[in-house]
């Protein structure tokens, strides 16, 4: 059976030009200077949705996807094709604040996957 | 962020209701209200921080009018939340460029999303106001 990380992989590794990303978050080799753009994935919750005879029949999964970019949120990559391909569909966007830092601007894009099972 | 419970979709019911001489306003509001602890609990067990947790709170539900609802977790409001802190809830849990999410407040929505409905519908069901 196809995780809900495999999914996401899947789609991830769909956007051209490719986008570095990493699950929970991205480091760098030790003194590496992060990527102007680049992805973070996480699962936010797995829930039960239907059960029958005592059996699991539904789950579902809701992800965030954390797009990064030192450019600014104008352009970014189209996670939004490359998730609905996979199956996921559209949930809530949040602005994260903006990295000092780094430099880096945020954008966080839930979605949702029911699997069935 | 917060969760926002509304009870939306029974402004002919209430007309109804009212026309017959009930107020279902309490009821819901009294359901919104105990849904509204379960929610806050859910969140602050999920809380990786002993520091944000007093800050997850329940936002007094709707006093007036047709419009009832209740908000739980973080209120933007700086009398329930400092900045501060909400500046640090919002990178818990939704990560940052340093810092894997922590989510706290979205899996206890999701995760009670059923109880909260049935608990609402339990309560006007209780009072004889649904069948």
């Amino acid at each position: 059976m196809t995780t809900i990380f495999e999914r996401i992989k899947t789609a991830l590794d769909t956007l051209a030009p490719a986008i570095p990303y990493a699950l929970g978050q991205y480091i760098t080799s030790t003194g590496g200077e992060l990527p102007d753009t680049f992805i973070v994935y996480s699962l936010i919750s797995g829930v039960p949705e239907q059960h029958a005879d005592n059996v699991e029949t539904y789950r579902s999964y809701h992800v965030q996807i954390s797009i990064f970019a030192r450019a600014g949120l104008v352009t970014l990559p189209n996670v939004d094709a490359a998730m609905l391909v996979q199956g996921f569909t559209k949930g809530p966007i949040n602005q994260l604040p903006y990295d000092n830092g780094s430099r880096h601007f945020g954008l966080a894009r839930d979605y949702f996957y029911l699997e069935d099972l | 962020m917060k969760a926002k419970w509304e009870l939306t979709g029974f402004e002919d019911y209430f007309s109804a209701l009212q026309e017959a001489g009930k107020n279902i306003n309490t009821v819901s509001r009294e359901g919104l209200a105990e849904v509204g602890q379960m929610l806050q609990s859910a969140m602050v067990s999920r809380c990786p921080s002993d520091k944000l947790k007093p800050y997850i709170k329940i936002f007094t539900p709707s006093v007036e009018g047709d419009y009832n609802y209740v908000a739980v977790g973080y209120v933007r409001d700086p009398a329930y939340t400092p900045k501060e802190i909400a500046i640090i809830a919002n990178s818990v849990e939704f990560g940052s460029v340093h810092n894997a999410p922590m989510p706290h407040i979205r899996p206890a929505v999701r995760a009670l999303r059923s109880a909260v409905n049935s608990r609402i519908a339990a309560k006007l069901k209780a009072a004889g106001y649904v069948d």
